[in-house]
């Protein structure tokens, strides 16, 4: 029961920051069976949802460690520069612009936008997941999201364009 | 994109409010600002637009949901694994009350002489609860309790603060201290917040405020809990509401619940949620607000240090000096 309930969120959150199919399978089993093992170091006075979200992290982080990379907060100022989208006359749908800004971030800050806005979760149960203060978390992804939204209304989407159509 | 007058809001202020982060006060300057300003009511649609695309985006698809192969590699590999390492607390588990039938007992005796040694030992541990005043409403009226990180009252600048919980004397004016972000007074179940440097006084139908802004939740127990102010007075009939002082006017907001507002030439009963502001010359006029958005938070605000006269747009807006 709680791999049907919990498999989707667990899965949406992994495989937004890796992009191999399998290792995004095994990673989302690797984190119930050791949800399992650490269940009695669960508080139960805290939601769950959070708690086996930060086994997923942790897990991501060790395969990027073993790859050599590191899984870590990295602040707005340093990411670099986020040019994007549709080129002059192309016109691409609002989903389409999303995945192409996030694959763009670093991965800890994709991480904050999956938390926030596909999983629902508060600031402070984001800062439980991801061991961050809740002032750095809400700093970095008010800054991305500001940039995103710039970006966003500069672009005609294929959905805006066909709202205009329908207004004429 | 930003705003290119200097006194319209910020984008950490529309996240704010799409995130439901901002306090009551803050949401409804918000939404009035929204109404009067062109510029950021398209910034506030842009952000609309793009958290409900982030919403449907990022939320989990179809193809997440677990397939039966992913239910069982799980509860196969736990069960080749076996059962999970007892933690330090396992014995808990084991444990039975049945095997000691005297503890229960045993626990409420002791218990039970604790308190009595308490309550004997530390003399008036028991806050003071005044005899409520026969004319009052809120019983007792003249009690108040802080919380004990909120700020000391003080009566009188000279005079020492006074502690952060007891009774206050009617009809004499108390200030807040400046260095205190918020404060939180509550009269029995009642709750009244007062903002930074606010002054009141209280009495016997409620309270007077001289300056500054209150946000009231209260439970009506007979007769109506009344504010009142320089320029009229807000009854009210079991609900939820703010009242803030200005040279300009008195701003009373309604966020659930029933109020009257009384003037020297005027009287208004105010049953949905909105605004009305008593003016110097006794009249009294209406604001319409919209609904709020979903998932915008409806519980008590707690007011952030202000200077009174923010909310008419004489002085600067509060919401953008709070970044």
């Amino acid at each position: 029961m709680i791999v049907e309930r919990y498999w989707p969120k667990v899965r949406s959150l992994i495989r937004r920051t890796l992009s191999n199919r399998e290792t995004v399978e095994d990673l989302c089993q690797e984190t119930f069976i050791k949800a399992f093992e650490k269940i009695d170091q669960f508080d139960t006075t805290r939601n769950f949802c959070p708690w086996l979200l930060k086994i997923g992290v942790n897990l991501v982080g060790e395969h990027f460690r073993r790859s050599g990379n590191k899984l870590q907060l990295v602040s707005w100022e340093e990411t670099t520069d986020i040019s994007i989208l549709a080129g002059p006359g192309e016109r691409v749908s609002d989903r389409m612009l999303i995945d192409e800004y996030l694959e763009k971030l670093p991965v800890f800050l994709r991480i904050l936008f999956v938390l926030k806005h596909g999983l629902m979760l508060s600031y402070e149960e984001m800062a439980q997941v991801l061991d961050e203060p809740v002032g750095s978390i809400k700093g970095n992804l008010n800054r991305a999201r500001a940039c995103l939204k710039s970006h966003f209304a500069e672009v005609t989407t294929l959905e805006k364009a066909d709202q205009g159509m329908k207004t004429k | 994109m930003s705003s290119q007058k200097s006194n319209c809001l910020k984008d950490p202020d529309f996240q704010d409010y799409f995130d439901a982060k901002l306090s009551f006060p803050e949401r409804i300057r918000l939404e009035k600002h929204l109404k009067e300003c062109g510029c950021c009511a398209k910034e506030c649609k842009a952000y609309e637009a793009l958290f409900k695309v982030l919403g449907d985006s990022l939320s989990p698809i179809p193809a997440d949901a677990p397939k039966p192969s992913h239910t069982e590699g799980v509860m196969k590999r736990i069960s080749q694994g076996g059962p999970p390492a007892p933690g330090p607390w396992s014995f808990l588990q084991n444990f039975s009350f049945a095997n000691f039938r005297w503890a229960p007992v045993a626990g409420l005796m002791a218990a039970a002489w604790i308190l009595v040694l308490f309550f004997w030992l530390v003399p008036g541990r028991f806050l003071k609860i005044e005899p409520a005043h026969p004319e009052s409403t809120l019983l007792p009226l003249s009690y108040l309790l802080l919380p004990e990180s909120s700020a000391f009252l003080c009566p009188d600048r000279s005079k020492n603060p006074l502690p952060a919980s007891g009774a206050l004397e009617a009809d004499i004016p108390y200030q807040l201290p400046v260095r205190n972000q918020t404060a939180l007074v509550f009269l029995g179940e009642n709750r009244l917040e007062f903002s930074r440097q606010a002054q009141f006084k209280v009495n016997a139908f409620g309270v007077h405020l001289l300056s500054g802004k209150t946000y009231c939740s209260i439970k009506t127990q007979g007769k109506p809990f009344t504010v009142m102010t320089s320029f009229g007075s807000v009854t009210c009939l079991g609900t939820r509401f703010g009242v803030e002082v200005t040279p300009q006017g008195v701003l009373v907001t309604l966020d659930q619940g029933k109020i009257e507002l009384k003037t020297k030439m005027a009287v208004e009963t105010l049953t949905d949620r909105g605004e009305m502001t008593m003016t110097p010359d006794g009249k009294l006029k209406r604001t319409e607000t919209k609904p709020s958005p979903p998932g915008t938070m409806t519980a008590p605000p707690v007011l952030s240090g202000e200077t009174p006269a923010a909310e008419t747009g004489s002085g600067p807006d509060s919401l953008s000096n709070a970044y």
